[in-house]
């Protein structure tokens, strides 16, 4: 196992800064995800408010939320924000992936690497 | 977009990821029996709804579960790798199938929920030495701030937590749930896993879960913004309240509060299924 393999050999200390180093820039990409995500809503709902636009019953193929947002649209705003908040997650392993080998921990860098590439693959191949 | 009925959903939503973050369910399991019984939503829009919301309700809570140190990042990252492909396969089924058996479906694994839960309110699992062989590397430890000390563990029995997070992957494709209401029990039941350490992980697998699920759903046109931004907004604030109310209630009156909770909505799923409605 890697030299990031923890408790076993180099207490509890090691293994908290080790986890902290792997973990830190996840928790970063979640937290402005969820900043991001939840501003675009608000804003999109307000837009909505103030022009009177109506929400349609289905979020739209993802050219068609980039081009209602380009245009200052409030669906495009709103369907932005809940697109952030549907990737977040996937940005954040893709940044625990990175730090798995940054670490020198290529076992589980491999694993999370496949989990970023399903997780692409099930957005991707959702439209074929 | 009507506002009373937006302010419904958000309501329920609210109370949804209130009572999921309280015991690392995630908020899913209430949000389709919710949406489906008391206000009207069609079962497939439901289950779109509530993926968005639970990958929310991770985001949301991940952030304090991964600082706290209650998250086992290889284990999670283990186990996700089936269960992310259980999502999909179950997901493309949901699009196909009828609702009422989702209906059912959710009936039958709420009900399993409120009795595993009430099984597992009491276990708890004495902390391994630091010594204790570990080679796949999986061995963790927090500081548990309830109690003031430290909880080291390491999962165990690995071949079934990852056959049976795969199931919860397809359960989550199947009904929106994020499968936490699977995984946390399998964890603290069968992988000897203390609480929060299974709430934790559990909790940040079911946003890469969810997202799976969501995906399918979102290109299938089944994510409606009517619904599904209302769910978000609530969990947005839900899930950051649940927590801190947590911290405030006595777990066993919790977790007997969620039993009841749980059996009445899974036998109201189960019933509707049938065309039989009670309560609303």
């Amino acid at each position: 196992m890697s030299s990031t393999t923890p408790d076993t050999t180099h207490g509890e200390h090691r293994h908290h800064v080790q986890q902290a180093t792997l973990i830190g820039d996840t928790i970063r990409v979640y937290e402005w995800g969820f900043y991001i995500s939840l501003a675009l809503i608000v804003v999109g709902i307000i837009v909505g408010f103030v022009r009177g636009e109506t929400m349609p019953d289905s979020l739209g193929s993802p050219g068609h939320v980039y081009r209602e947002f380009i245009h200052g649209h409030a669906d495009g705003i709103v369907g932005v924000g809940v697109l952030v908040m549907i990737l977040t997650p996937l940005v954040g392993v893709l940044a625990l992936a990175v730090n798995f080998f940054r670490a020198r921990d290529r076992q589980f860098g491999l694993l999370t690497t496949l989990i970023v590439l399903i997780l692409i693959g099930s957005v991707a191949f959702s439209y074929i | 977009m009507d506002i009373d009925y937006s302010l419904a959903l958000a309501g329920a939503a609210f109370v949804a990821s209130i009572l999921g973050s309280m015991l690392g369910l995630g908020g899913g399991v209430f949000i389709v029996p919710l949406f489906t019984l008391y206000l009207g939503v069609d079962p497939k829009i439901a289950v779109g709804a509530s993926a968005i919301a639970v990958v929310t309700n991770s985001v949301v809570g991940s952030r304090r579960h991964l600082s706290n140190g209650f998250v086992n990042v290889r284990l999670a990252t283990m186990m996700e790798v089936t269960t992310a492909i259980g999502a999909i396969a179950g997901a493309a089924v949901a699009i196909a199938i009828n609702a009422d058996f989702l209906k059912a479906l959710l009936g039958v694994l709420l009900v399993y929920a409120a009795f595993s839960m009430m099984r597992n309110r009491k276990v708890v699992h004495p902390n391994v030495p630091e010594d204790e062989p570990d080679p796949l590397g999986l061995m963790a430890s927090f500081d548990d701030p309830s109690t003031g000390q430290v909880v080291r563990y390491i999962p165990r029995n690995l071949r079934i937590g990852i056959s049976v997070s795969t199931l919860a992957g397809v359960m989550s494709g199947l009904l929106g749930i994020g499968g936490g209401v699977i995984k946390g029990p399998l964890m603290n039941l069968v992988m000897k896993m203390p609480v929060k350490a299974a709430a934790g992980t559990s909790s940040f697998m079911v946003g890469m879960t969810a997202l799976a699920t969501a995906a399918v759903f979102y290109a299938d046109g089944k994510i409606d913004p009517q619904v599904a931004v209302p769910a978000m907004l609530g969990t947005f604030v839900g899930s950051s309240y649940g927590s801190h109310l947590t911290k405030r209630i006595h777990t066993e009156r919790l977790v007997i509060l969620f039993f009841v909770i749980l059996t009445y909505l899974g036998i109201s799923m189960l019933l509707s299924a049938f065309g039989i409605t009670i309560g609303g």
